[in-house]
């Protein structure tokens, strides 16, 4: 997906080819670190405002049915592409539904196709990392040729043949979004492990008889939420960005349940008249876009360890700073893609 | 060096025929077949159909012709295209696309880059502000919005540029370059995404430069504030920049579906989507291979190059 | 298609009695081509700008059969007749309609001799001969040709036998060049001298000069073919017998004409037609308005902006009633639609006034019949006792054994996912939900899924377009409902409509014929076999400085297509 998703769509995970994400010093669980993060986090303006607007919009899916002026899907043939007016805040569609109360019902489900295209992607993803990351050798040459595989495969024409294969429902976008974008998870969380596997704590629980999945689940999983953090905060609007995209291209989601990307599409044959009808579900988009993008930013300053916690961001030049640029993990055949 | 990436080129081949094997799978699991249309033919011109195009066999025979033609150079021929050999198609169209994508490329680079280093030299300032909106903006508008809104502005309203077309007969070089004014909004279009992404990595990645000792020994020496930024801050911001430019250029040249739809361009990004609904069999697997080349050898490029960029990787 | 009985034809009537029910929409002005105005601008101006939504698959006639495509082939091509402003069948390359009194009909109605313009010729300059259309039947027909839109010539005698050589998927046939060329050899077409064609037919058809009008009946260049293969339609090879000639073909581009320097008819004023190819209706439309384009079709979405009257657009509107009727096909086989009761429940329940005013702001018709307004045997009455009644359609939905919709089986329709269809589809569940208080659901497919489930009855219920090959009801009526007939997919099956488009077909007489067809069509609404929902109307806007672009409810895609002869630009 991301190929795509760079052209049509938002931001990639790859995006974080700039190796901030890959951590470099060892980083051993301790809540303290955690603290220290949200410390960091909460003194970043923007990241705040961030997460309060995504805050307000997760507020406005649960709550949907209490705000909503109208019933989203309640027509009325008598009132087709009405302008904006007290009775209908953002207007009515073609079918005479009170565009502003679909756009409170759309959060639901474009914030949910972003929440569990991430859940699919990260299912599959962390997983496929973990094991290949940590067995090495077979294991790792195996589930890698795979990723290229699928990496290989042009996402758009995949997203369309899986569509027409699985059919139309939300279930199923969910998961043709998951299964192009996982492939980016599992390449990050293997550069992560091999970065970590010869950190001293690991060999002190290997030395103390831990298991392979004691390994994984207690001591490598731990250190990977960081990352893993950011790239959910970057995913999340990336696959909402899909959708609508999707919608475009005629293979989004079903009408019924609107979702901004298809309230966009579903306007966008009157935008000359009903200008308005585009720009609402738009400016949703767009605004949920960069809460998390700088929600994302912020997490990510925060939990890289290099950011002093005493730092002033006024004040870069000045600032005393950690170790150059980092190095990617291993060099032996291949780079992780995302390097 | 050579040979990693000959060891990479020829991997190429089991992934293509992996590649092939699942589109041919799901492209004939998918329900209707070429000629399926709500006003029926008799049964006996569907079978004169598939005869003509060799749907008459069974699917693996089917698959086995294509791999046989396929390694000799032969795609087959798009039924959804006055019988066209698919190579034909497919390389008239990526040479449109190829350079919508560059000039995208060019645009996109040269804006992100140049508001990233704005935005990074003036940390928390009004200009950096401006920059990031911009960058989020262009990141945050779906394509298809920002196509038609420039397409309202610029054609319709202002009368500045045409609202379609790509013709390379009649443009700036003859077969490959359409006239600049049809190249203004598409081009524009294609690069806001990338050009907002660039312009968020260089910002970070300047940022994180100039954070660095030896920018602060640069300082302490007494070298001009300029000196510092051109000779050291830049060179080094660039290393991550360069390495996104990689994927980013794949990902333009491989062109894009909505742009392509919506300002009339004449390149491979529409045929992915033309020929799956078309069940147009020969060119899904003509264009789904031709992407999978690109890819593969656009990433080997990517990595070979980042090895240039930056001395402590080595390939084996 | 289906059988039609022996009888004493009188089929030229036809087209002379139904020439007045038509309707022609001219734009600017004076009517016929030897009033152009005195305005007219200069030749290097005389360039119409169309849109077409993309690459044709084909421009070759005997491969054509979406509407995209056989637009293309009306301005290159002039078949033995052709259609005037008001759709009347009038000589193209035959020189007189031919008739039982001038011999042109036998008076069996099995044989057509039909005598050519003598000085028609190619656009190479080369004369026209009765054997290019002796070719040209044989082409069409030719089973490794494979043309989609061969089968309304299966009235010709040998002409099935020769299409159908190769079998089906079923009971394919593999016969030898020799056994094909044989079956070849004896298709009912022949030169009787360099200047006449006779067509042999198995039975009489009312239809005939019509199916020749069509585009599968162009004829084409038999050297020009063989020289260049499927190549021969690139602009550098074409070579047609049209007003106008192939000039350029920019893949995925753009199409030009030019006119034809050695067309027998008079002289076009238009020196170019440049059709683009645009994909997106928006870009389109936006394209009209910034002045790129002559013509558009106007988006439902957009049609408020171009009905406000006294507008600027509004004076460039033209609004044409297409020969078209959108109804829900439901498969009468299957529960709950072989309950006539629920059929007609569902037909009843819909408010289709709301939804053409609503939704396609006043762009189309509702109906409760099939045949639609513009066609000889179009009548209003019949189904206006199916009309929008909320509280009769509950009571048949009980009286079906459903009350307020308890124990009906889960429905659901198929329909093609687009953006109209979704309109569509969410105002037809809302409908029933409100008036019958059933819940019915959509699944949206792409085109070839909808077209293979619906043809193989694997569906419950789907809206169909039907577009008019040709304005009469043979058409509309035996192909659709006739037991078994190749496109009855409601797997409706009536003995008694079966006889009256059988007698319809033998009937000489016109009238008698209509009102066979009549009777055959209201049985088709009266069983609820189907529920029409309306009869579509375009609406296309056109520059202001383009004259006598001479619309018709039978035109492709782009609008004037079979009389852009007669179009040409004033001064502006």
């Amino acid at each position: 997906m991301s190929r795509m998703a760079r052209r049509d769509g938002g931001l990639g995970v790859r995006g974080q080819k700039d190796g901030s994400l890959t951590l470099t010093g060892s980083l051993p669980p301790a809540h303290g670190l955690w603290r220290l993060a949200w410390r960091r986090l909460l003194r970043n303006r923007l990241a705040v405002t961030g997460l309060g607007v995504i805050a307000v919009f997760g507020l406005v899916a649960l709550l949907a049915p209490l705000i909503a002026p109208h019933d989203p899907s309640a027509q009325n043939l008598r009132e087709t592409f009405e302008p904006l007016s007290l009775n209908h805040l953002a207007g009515t569609d073609n079918l005479g539904r009170d565009w502003f109360s679909r756009l409170l019902y759309g959060a639901r489900l474009s914030i949910a196709v972003g929440l569990f295209a991430q859940l699919i992607v990260l299912g599959i993803g962390v997983p496929v990392g973990l094991a290949a990351g940590h067995f090495g050798k077979g294991i790792d040459t195996f589930l890698m040729r795979t990723t290229d595989l699928v990496y290989a495969f042009p996402d758009l024409l995949l997203i369309i043949l899986l569509r027409s294969v699985l059919g139309g429902s939300i279930f199923t976008l969910f998961l043709i979004i998951g299964i192009v974008s996982w492939v980016d998870i599992a390449r990050l969380v293997r550069g992560q492990v091999l970065g970590l596997k010869g950190q001293e704590f690991i060999e002190a629980a290997r030395s103390l008889g831990a298991s392979d999945r004691d390994i994984m689940a207690r001591h490598l999983f731990p250190n990977l939420l960081g990352p893993l953090i950011v790239v959910v905060a970057f995913g999340v609007p990336r696959a909402i960005f899909i959708e609508a995209s999707l919608s475009f291209i005629g293979v989004g989601a079903n009408p019924g349940v609107p979702s901004w990307g298809s309230m966009v599409q579903e306007a966008y044959a009157a935008i000359f008249s009903s200008p308005h009808l585009v720009i609402f579900p738009s400016a949703a988009i767009a605004l949920l876009m960069l809460a998390f993008t700088f929600a994302g930013d912020g997490l990510r300053d925060a939990l890289d360890p290099r950011t002093e916690v005493t730092a002033r961001p006024r004040r870069d030049i000045e600032e005393p700073t950690s170790p150059a640029l980092p190095v990617p993990h291993e060099t032996d055949t291949e780079l992780p893609r995302a390097a | 060096m050579a040979i990693y990436a000959l060891k990479r080129l020829l991997w190429l081949i089991p992934v293509l025929l992996f590649i092939s094997i699942v589109t041919f799978g799901l492209m004939h699991a998918v329900e209707g077949g070429p000629w399926d249309e709500d006003r029926s033919v008799p049964a006996a011109v569907t079978e004169n159909l598939n005869r003509k195009y060799g749907l008459d066999k069974p699917v693996w025979r089917q698959y086995i012709n294509f791999v046989t033609n396929a390694v000799q150079g032969d795609l087959g021929v798009s039924y959804q295209r006055q019988d066209k050999p698919v190579t034909d198609i497919i390389l008239s169209g990526f040479r449109v696309t190829a350079v919508l994508g560059l000039m995208a490329l060019l645009l996109a680079t040269a804006a992100g880059v140049s508001l990233g280093v704005m935005s990074a030299l003036n940390r928390n300032r009004l200009p950096d502000y401006a920059g990031v909106l911009f960058a989020s903006l262009g990141s945050a508008l779906p394509a298809f919005v920002l196509g038609i809104f420039l397409i309202y502005l610029f054609g319709v309203k202002l009368q500045l540029l045409p609202t379609f077309g790509w013709d390379v007969r009649r443009g700036l070089i003859p077969g490959w370059l359409p006239p600049i004014e049809q190249m203004v909004l598409p081009v524009i279009t294609l690069a806001a995404l990338p050009a907002a992404y660039l312009a968020r990595v260089t910002r970070a990645s300047l940022l994180d430069v100039l954070r660095q000792d030896y920018i602060r020994t640069a300082h302490a020496k007494g070298l001009s504030r300029t000196a510092v930024l051109t000779r050291h801050s830049l060179r080094n911001a660039a290393i991550p920049v360069l390495t996104v430019i990689g994927p980013i250029t794949a990902g333009l040249v491989t062109g894009s579906f909505i742009i392509e739809q919506l300002f009339s361009v004449p390149g491979t990004g529409r045929l992915f989507v033309q020929s799956v609904t078309a069940r147009d069999y020969g060119l899904i697997m003509g264009t789904t291979l031709f992407y999978a080349t690109v890819i593969v050898v656009a990433n080997l490029a990517v990595d070979l190059a980042y090895a240039f960029i930056d001395p402590r990787i080595r390939y084996r | 298609m289906t059988n039609r009985g022996l009888a004493r034809p009188r089929w030229f009537a036809l087209g002379v009695g139904l020439a007045a029910m038509l309707m022609v929409f001219a734009c600017g002005g004076d009517q016929g081509a030897s009033t152009r105005s005195e305005d007219m601008a200069p030749p290097e101006q005389q360039v119409l700008r169309l849109r077409l939504v993309g690459e044709p698959k084909t421009i070759d006639p005997h491969l054509s059969n979406f509407a995209s495509e056989t637009t293309l082939t009306k301005p290159l091509f002039t078949g033995l007749f052709t259609y005037d402003e008001n759709l009347k069948v009038v000589p193209g390359i035959a020189s007189q309609m031919p008739t039982e009194e001038n011999g042109g009909i036998s008076r069996d109605g099995l044989t057509y001799t039909i005598k050519l313009e003598k000085d028609a010729k190619w656009s190479d300059g080369k004369a026209i001969t009765a054997n290019d259309f002796v070719y040209s039947l044989k082409r069409a027909l030719d089973p490794k040709l494979a043309g989609p839109y061969v089968s309304f010539f299966y009235g010709i005698s040998g002409a099935q036998d020769y299409n159908t050589a190769l079998g089906t998927a079923t009971a394919p046939k593999d016969p030898s060049e020799a056994e094909l060329t044989a079956l070849r050899d004896k298709v009912g077409v022949s030169a009787k001298d360099g200047n006449t064609v006779v067509y042999q037919l198995t039975t009489p058809n009312p239809s005939f000069l019509n199916q020749l009008a069509l585009w599968t009946a162009f004829p084409v260049r038999e050297d020009v073919v063989t020289t260049h293969g499927a190549n021969w339609t690139e602009a550098e090879n074409h070579v047609g017998n049209g007003a106008f000639v192939l000039r350029e073909w920019a893949h995925d581009e753009r199409i030009v004409f030019e006119p034809n320097p050695y067309w027998h008819g008079e002289k076009p004023a238009l020196t170019r037609i440049v059709i683009n190819f645009i994909a997106d209706d928006a870009a389109a439309y936006a394209a009209y308005l910034a002045g790129d384009l002559d013509q558009v079709i106007v988006p439902p979405a957009n049609r408020r902006d171009v009905l406000s009257p006294g507008s600027a657009l509004n004076e460039q509107l033209v609004r044409i009633p297409d020969l078209n009727t959108f109804a829900v096909f439901m498969n009468n086989s299957a529960a709950p639609f072989d309950n006539q009761k629920v059929r007609q429940a569902l037909g009843i329940a819909i408010d289709r006034e709301a939804y053409v005013e609503g939704v396609l702001q006043g762009g189309g018709r509702p109906t409760t019949s099939w045949v639609p307004p513009g066609m000889p045997g179009f009548d209003a009455s019949i189904g206006s006792e199916n009309a929008y009644n909320p509280a009769k359609a509950k009571q048949l939905l009980s009286d079906a054994g459903f009350p307020e919709g308890r124990g009906l089986p889960k429905i659901t329709f198929v329909a093609v996912a687009n953006d109209s269809n979704r309109i569509a589809g969410q105002f037809i569940e809302d409908q029933l939900r409100l008036n019958l208080g059933i819940e019915v659901e959509h699944e949206y497919v792409d085109s070839r899924t909808r077209g293979a489930r619906y043809t193989a009855n694997d569906y419950q219920a789907t809206i169909i377009s039907w577009n008019a090959d040709w304005p009469y009801p043979d058409n509309w009526l035996p192909d659709l409902f006739g037991s078994g007939a190749l496109n009855n997919h409601t797997a409706w099956k009536s003995m008694k409509f079966d006889d009256l488009v059988r007698r319809a077909a033998a009937e000489t007489d016109d009238e008698d014929r209509l009102a066979l067809y009549g009777e055959a069509h209201k049985l088709v609404i009266d069983e609820a076999v189907i529920a029409p929902l309306y009869n579509r109307e375009s609406f296309v806007l056109v520059k202001p400085h383009v004259k006598d672009l001479v619309i018709t409810s039978l035109d492709g895609s782009i609008k004037g297509d079979y009389n852009f002869h007669k179009t040409y630009i004033v001064s502006h």
